[in-house]
């Protein structure tokens, strides 16, 4: 969707008047460096640890944009989800277990929505394709048990997050089979093309088999991997959770109401709602994530810095990879920029763009998620945070350029850097203020940001 | 694409707000015809003084069971009527109605939280109901009324007594971060002003909300002042526990100092050994006095549990004082011979020995501690993470 001309020529009054506040601020910036280094130094590492939540927050939310240009609001819940995801499982080691919450209904909760969200995907996914070689009852039938099943998983897990690493084993045992298989069946092809298959399945079956149990085994033992096998649950509720927000907010809103403010304001009454939830089962107080690895500062060149802030921003590059390759080098990354384009065009060229747009939906919600219990682990965890975070990972796509993943990720870390070095001069308190005055400032004088959409 | 899932989903999505519950407080039992004093207690039973306000219920509870089991007071049992002031105004004026309505109580022990205490006092005042708490720490308390006393020790005490600790230390310039709470400024006020009093020098003063989770740029301005201390006031443990964790990870390796939030067992937990050195002024039964190291074991023999060590003192050392006063008064409905009575007083107990009440109803005789936190490895249920160095010096 390309801005309107005025937004982008209009008059070089206000060009000049931008570029002559840069100059401002980068003199005083410049100015403030050189009175002390040291300081400058720390304000740059504590910008780049929270520019890394801000970088993935932005990502996740223009991948979402950038696909249904729509403004979710309910994108702040993935992100208190994902930090909260991990406080929940993970209640009893945190703080020697004096908030221990794990609440029957929520994780019925949970389980219903997952169940709902497995169901919903098999649907939308394969009913199409499988209906005119299985049949509807078989297929109703066989999508019912898998969602049931998913659904009953997900409560088990959650109702004894003591023993996630034995209940998750053979979930982690099937996927790396998989994984093994899919390798095998690869690395088959690329050696041997004509090969016949019964031989090679006869071959990897056992392979891959002890491979997957041999994982089980070891996961099954390791009680320190409790914590990370948290990470990887929580942020796959989140997206489920987004998933389950994209049929039942997105798609339900958009069959009625044709107008993007009412689905705007729906989306801020479910990120609401989500905040009085979350108060409701968790107190209003923040809380901190039990230690993950790296909390040690090191110090470098004279200022310090966390392992785990360094790992923070490794993850928001890992990401920003992972995104580019996503979109940029696979099949599902061109029909996703052709439903970007035109959806209903991408639908007519025979795209099942139901399918893609909730793919994206689960991307951003998984972003969401890690940033915020990258978020939490570094500071603490508070039911407004899916709010503020919402926030701050929208003005960081605005500052980098509204749909551009590049400009995702060079805004987050600038917002972060702005943020710290905002108030050298000011209190504390004026930290968000700083964002906002920035947020007004790019509206105005670079409404494409830093690095626009092509 | 219209599915058989479309509409259970929504539903779904709705139910989690009906998590959560609400519990209820006990309140009084009846007692014998004619036989027991009664008095009320307003503590905060729930609410965000959950811990403290139960703590002091079971210490008051502990002293009147040891009264009764030693033959009462001039031959009839003590009574508890006991109220929860869910540690805010309205409630604890609504507490109050009940015990002074319904009950016909005429002395009340409590409360737990100044706000509370705020609430309730000026009603006291008015009926001549004598209000006695061994918690509330709020200077305003000072001046409620007449009927109005108090063994906690109040705040300008606390910062009065940081102020010196912090000048015979050596420290000459103090940074300040402070949550922006009528505790925390109070704390952070009266401890600059006898710093500053003394002759040092305030060279960084940050202030925070109290749903801030994240200091680090604050600190990092603050160190880069140059301070010789960091002084912390703060309103909830976790905000102390994380700005003393944070404070080091920005890379300050000076002293810091704090109240009793910042050593709170939670804010110990969260801080871990960013915390050790760590110097708190506080109020907290001195490990010389027998009688408050014996009360503190026959507490944890019979709860199975042990926090909040001055609190729990506090609390009985009330009860005992109330006891005595009804021993000589014989009637729990003559609240103004109460008044006289703790006007005249002078107590020894668990947490100190010959103290008294000013013409404000406020303590007198009694000392905040200087405490160092403990390395984690050092920190036990037994001595709440810290070591107490002794009294805090008068300058």
């Amino acid at each position: 969707m390309p801005l309107p001309d005025q937004f982008t020529s209009r008059g070089d009054r206000q060009r000049t008047m931008g570029i002559m506040l840069a100059a401002l601020l980068a003199a005083y910036v410049f100015w403030k460096v050189l009175q002390s280094p040291d300081q400058a130094l720390q304000f740059t590492y504590n910008g780049l640890s929270v520019g890394a939540v801000y970088a993935l927050l932005a990502m996740g939310f223009t991948v979402v944009y950038s696909t249904v240009w729509f403004f979710d609001l309910s994108y702040g819940v993935a992100a208190a989800m994902g930090a909260y995801g991990v406080f929940y499982l993970r209640s009893q080691e945190a703080v020697g277990g004096q908030y221990e919450v794990n609440n029957p209904v929520v994780n019925v909760v949970l389980g219903a929505v997952v169940a709902g969200v497995v169901a919903w995907s098999l649907h939308a996914w394969l009913y199409g394709r499988l209906r005119g070689r299985f049949g509807r009852p078989t297929l109703l039938l066989a999508g019912g048990v898998l969602a049931a099943g998913a659904g009953l998983y997900t409560v088990l897990v959650l109702a004894f997050p003591g023993e996630i690493h034995v209940l998750l084993s053979p979930v982690v045992c099937a996927v790396t089979a998989l994984l093994a298989a899919w390798a095998l069946r690869r690395l088959q092809r690329a050696l041997r093309p004509r090969a016949r298959l019964a031989p090679f399945v006869a071959a990897a079956a056992p392979v891959c088999g002890v491979a997957g149990l041999l994982c089980a085994l070891l996961l099954a033992g390791a009680e320190g991997s409790r914590l990370y096998l948290s990470w990887v649950v929580s942020c796959l509720m989140a997206g489920a959770v987004g998933l389950a927000l994209y049929r039942g907010l997105y798609i339900y809103m958009r069959e009625r109401a044709h107008s993007h403010l009412v689905m705007l304001v729906a989306s801020l009454g479910v990120l609401l709602a989500a905040t009085a939830a979350i108060t409701l089962v968790f107190e209003s107080a923040p809380r901190p994530l039990p230690e993950a690895f790296g909390s040690e500062p090191w110090s470098i060149g004279g200022a310090n810095i966390k392992g785990f802030n360094v790992f923070a921003v490794g993850v928001a590059a890992a990401g920003f990879v992972f995104l580019r390759l996503l979109l940029g080098a696979t099949a599902f990354g061109k029909a996703a920029r052709a439903v970007s384009d035109d959806e209903e065009v991408a639908k007519v060229v025979g795209i099942n763009t139901t399918v893609v747009i909730a793919a994206i939906f689960f991307i951003g919600a998984v972003f969401a998620a890690l940033a915020g219990l990258l978020s939490g682990h570094d500071t603490a965890v508070q039911p407004r945070m899916g709010l503020l975070l919402l926030v701050k990972g929208w003005i960081a796509s605005v500052v980098g350029g509204m749909g551009s993943l590049y400009g995702a990720v060079v805004g987050g870390f600038a917002l972060g850097l702005v943020e710290q070095f905002g108030i050298w001069d000011l209190a504390g308190e004026w930290r968000d203020l700083v964002s906002f005055v920035v947020l007004i400032v790019f509206l105005s004088f670079w409404p494409t940001g830093l690095v626009p959409r092509r | 694409m219209r599915s058989w899932l479309g509409r259970p989903l929504l539903w779904l999505l709705c139910v989690p707000l009906l998590a959560g519950g609400a519990v209820a407080c006990g309140g009084g039992d009846q007692g014998d015809e004619a036989g027991p004093f009664r008095i009320g207690v307003m503590e905060s039973v729930t609410g965000p003084g959950e811990t403290y306000g139960t703590v002091a219920v079971q210490a008051k509870q502990m002293a009147v069971d040891e009264i009764n089991a030693s033959g009462g007071i001039n031959g009839r049992p003590l009574e508890l009527v006991v109220e929860d002031e869910k540690c805010n105004a309205q409630d604890a004026i609504t507490a109050y109605h009940k015990l002074t309505d319904v009950d016909g109580v005429r002395i009340i022990l409590g409360t737990s939280c100044s706000g509370a205490m705020l609430g309730a006092a000026p009603l006291a005042e008015e009926d001549g109901v004598v209000l006695f708490s061994g918690l509330a720490t709020n200077p305003d308390i000072a001046n409620a009324g007449d009927f109005i006393f108090r063994t906690a020790i109040s705040d300008t005490q606390v910062g009065v007594d940081t102020g010196n600790v912090m000048w015979s230390d050596g420290i000459r310039r103090l940074a300040t971060i402070t949550e922006t709470t009528d505790y925390a400024e109070g704390v952070r006020r009266t401890s600059v002003a006898q710093f500053e009093l003394l002759g040092g020098e305030v060279v960084g003063a940050e202030r925070y909300a109290s749903d801030t989770t994240d200091f680090r740029t604050q600190l990092t301005k603050l160190v880069e002042a140059g301070p010789d201390a960091l002084h912390v006031a703060a309103q909830s443990e976790f905000a102390g526990g994380t700005i003393v964790k944070q404070v080091r990870e920005v890379g300050y390796g000076g002293p810091i100092y704090g109240e009793v939030v910042a050593a709170g067992t939670t804010a110990l937990e969260i801080a871990g050994d960013a915390a050790t050195g760590m110097k708190v002024v506080t109020a907290d039964i001195d490990p010389q006095n027998a009688r408050g190291a014996e009360v503190l074991s026959r507490f944890l023999e019979r709860y199975g549990y042990i926090t909040l060590p001055w609190y729990v003192g506090s609390a009985y050392d009330d009860v005992y004082i109330a006891a005595e006063c009804l021993r000589r008064i014989d009637d729990d409905q003559d609240a103004a011979g109460f008044r006289d009575c703790l006007y005249e007083i002078t107590w020894s107990g668990a947490i100190g020995e010959g103290y008294s009440f000013d013409g404000n109803g406020e303590v007198v005789g009694l000392t905040n501690i200087v405490a160092e936190v403990l390395p984690t490895g050092e920190r036990t249920a037994e001595n709440f993470g810290y070591r107490v160095l002794g009294p805090a010096p008068t300058n």
